[in-house]
């Protein structure tokens, strides 16, 4: 299968090529062309597709490192696997043991844009409807495209951009994030307000999906000046409304975190800042904060280098995050503790992370009991000794599961308790 | 000009630009490469640049090493890409745009670069732009984000004495 422009180029290139007398190098060029199209054609045979277990050896081109988890509500765990060129969804009724065969997203190939912070997403409704958002090239370096299974995961809809201004801008590190009224947020970098490159920070601009008709609105800004390479954090408070949490670029190149909440009525949204560690810094950090909220309490969970903290670390807030909690540290500062993700149920809090101490990478939990007044001590649940992803956790009815792929041991979803 | 001439005079520019002789190849950097580099800068003061083609801080960065390369060609600046070895052509694209083309430099090669990042330096996050700057005894001090001249000019002070 070839790009409907791409078939168009190729024929205005063999009406140029007609134009030029010599028939050897017509022989040349042709011989070129049908290695392209012979070459295209080799990138979709997926006949020997199969099920297979965690370790993506049942992949066409072994899988990928930065994969997305989410529970459906059937308890079945959905998985999107991007690859160099294909992005894939599967699904496990074994809790990550065996994973089911791959279905692809886009039938089209595309360059993958893929990395821990610029991550793909994926988010199942009430009514089983699968949403999925990855990003790719396009005529910009990059976009962030979302497609929809209203199948059970059988088939996916044709990937469009979320953003209307794509062709112009890049979008990027989409978030993807259900409610649970089964309203599908997505919320992405966008860079199309940026028109002077030596000004700080990026846009980020937000819409919601529905499973029949693709985007409910045309994409609007939510908020200004965020640090363009550090994913987006998000969570819902008790109203079902989503609060965002992001690295900003403050008044002195100050990259630390704040909040943002979307208001209804096209009223401006809320912004705040919630970490005060002064990390000025004119610099690529590559490490986007966490965020849950349950009971009314808020938990964030964050990196910095600041001037008044270094490292990974924790905090609450009792009155919908406006103050929160002194910031615990998180880890051995020795081993670089990073990337932390954090849940809550009810009054279970649970945080992950993972450190490195020059050989191999620990996936580390720990878990509060009382809404996160008190901790029980960290506990190393898993290790690798090569390329590894950002740790999750994630929850269905009943249990709360850290989520984690390295590339010797595959996946693995680990439940806590 | 006809067509034919726009093809080859096209073909005729690609082949001198990939052929050019000023360019220094992009070098594979691997779990040896940190040592083997100031091996080869034994006595001499160095400054090595940490940076990657999707780093948007680091491409800020890019003007200003250029002037210092311009201003200071007895300097020895090496240039590591934090990327991987799909993305070589760009890095060129990128150095050569900022007239850096000629200055030795590198390439992640290794899939797990937080091992390649651990080698050079184990405190360091990964954060970008990252520059190390090297006396001639190889002591070194390393800063982390976008440098000002005035921040290049206090360390070139240190390690050039």
């Amino acid at each position: 299968m070839i790009y409907l422009p791409d078939v168009l180029a190729i024929k205005n290139l063999v009406r140029f090529i007609d134009e030029l007398s010599e028939k050897s190098l017509k022989t040349y060029v042709l011989m070129f062309l049908t290695t392209l199209v012979l070459g295209a054609c080799s990138h979709v045979n997926h006949d020997h597709l199969a099920a297979g277990a965690s370790d993506y050896s049942h992949y066409p081109a072994g899988g990928g490192l930065f994969v997305t988890t989410a529970f459906g509500p059937d308890g079945r765990l959905w998985r999107i696997v991007p690859e160099k060129h294909q992005v894939y969804v599967d699904f496990s009724s074994d809790f990550g043991k065996t994973f089911s065969t791959p279905v692809l997203v886009n039938t089209e190939t595309q360059q993958i844009k893929v990395s821990g912070e610029n991550r793909p997403g994926i988010a199942v409704d009430r009514a089983g409807r699968i949403f999925v958002i990855y990003a790719a090239e396009s005529s910009q370096p990059v976009t962030v495209y979302f497609s929809v299974s209203a199948d059970n995961g059988h088939s996916f809809s044709k990937p469009m951009p979320l953003s209307g201004k794509a062709p112009e801008a890049n979008s990027f590190q989409g978030r993807l994030a259900v409610n649970s009224a089964g309203q599908v947020y997505v919320f992405w970098h966008d860079e199309r307000n940026r028109t002077d490159w030596r000004q700080a920070g990026n846009a980020v601009y937000y819409t919601t999906i529905n499973g029949q008709t693709g985007l409910n609105f045309a994409a609007q800004k939510l908020s200004d000046t965020l640090c363009d390479c550090c994913r987006i954090a998000a969570a819902f408070d008790s109203k079902d409304q989503p609060v965002l949490m992001a690295r900003f670029i403050y008044p002195g190149g100050i990259r630390d975190h704040g909040l943002i909440k979307p208001q209804a009525d096209n009223k401006k949204p809320l912004e705040w800042r919630v970490t005060f560690d002064q990390w000025t810094i004119e610099a690529c950090p590559d490490h986007g904060p966490a965020i849950a909220i349950s009971d009314e309490l808020y938990h964030i969970a964050w990196f910095t280098q600041g001037t008044d903290r270094q490292g990974l670390f924790y905090a609450n807030s009792t009155d919908h995050g406006q103050h929160f909690s002194v910031p615990l540290a998180l880890g051995d500062p020795r081993q670089l503790p990073a990337h932390p993700d954090v849940i809550a149920q009810s009054q279970t809090i649970a945080l992950t992370w993972i450190e490195f101490d020059g050989t191999k990478t620990q996936l580390k939990v720990m878990q509060s009991n009382n809404g996160g007044k008190t901790w029980l001590a960290s506990k190393v649940i898993a290790q690798s000794n090569a390329e590894v992803d950002y740790p999750f956790l994630l929850r269905n009815n009943k249990d709360i599961f850290v989520s984690w792929n390295t590339k010797n041991e595959g996946f693995r979803l680990i439940p806590l308790n | 000009m006809n067509i034919k001439k726009i093809f080859f005079s096209l073909l005729f520019f690609l082949l001198t630009s990939l052929y050019s002789s000023v360019k220094a190849e992009t070098l594979s950097f691997t779990s040896a490469s940190y040592q083997q580099i100031l091996a080869n800068t034994e006595n001499q003061p160095l400054m090595l640049v940490v940076w990657s083609v999707n780093c948007s801080s680091c491409l800020k960065d890019m003007a200003l090493l250029n002037s210092i390369h311009k201003s200071r060609p007895e300097l020895k600046i090496i240039m590591l890409a934090a990327d991987d070895l799909t993305a070589t052509e760009q890095i060129q694209q990128i150095l050569e745009k900022n007239q850096l083309s000629d200055i030795e430099n590198w390439v992640y090669a290794d899939e797990n670069t937080q091992k390649l990042q651990f080698g050079i330096d184990p405190k360091w996050y990964g954060e970008l732009p990252r520059t190390y700057f090297f006396d001639k005894t190889h002591q070194r001090t390393g800063v982390s984000g976008v440098l000002s001249k005035q921040d290049y000019d206090e360390m070139f002070a240190k390690i050039l004495k």
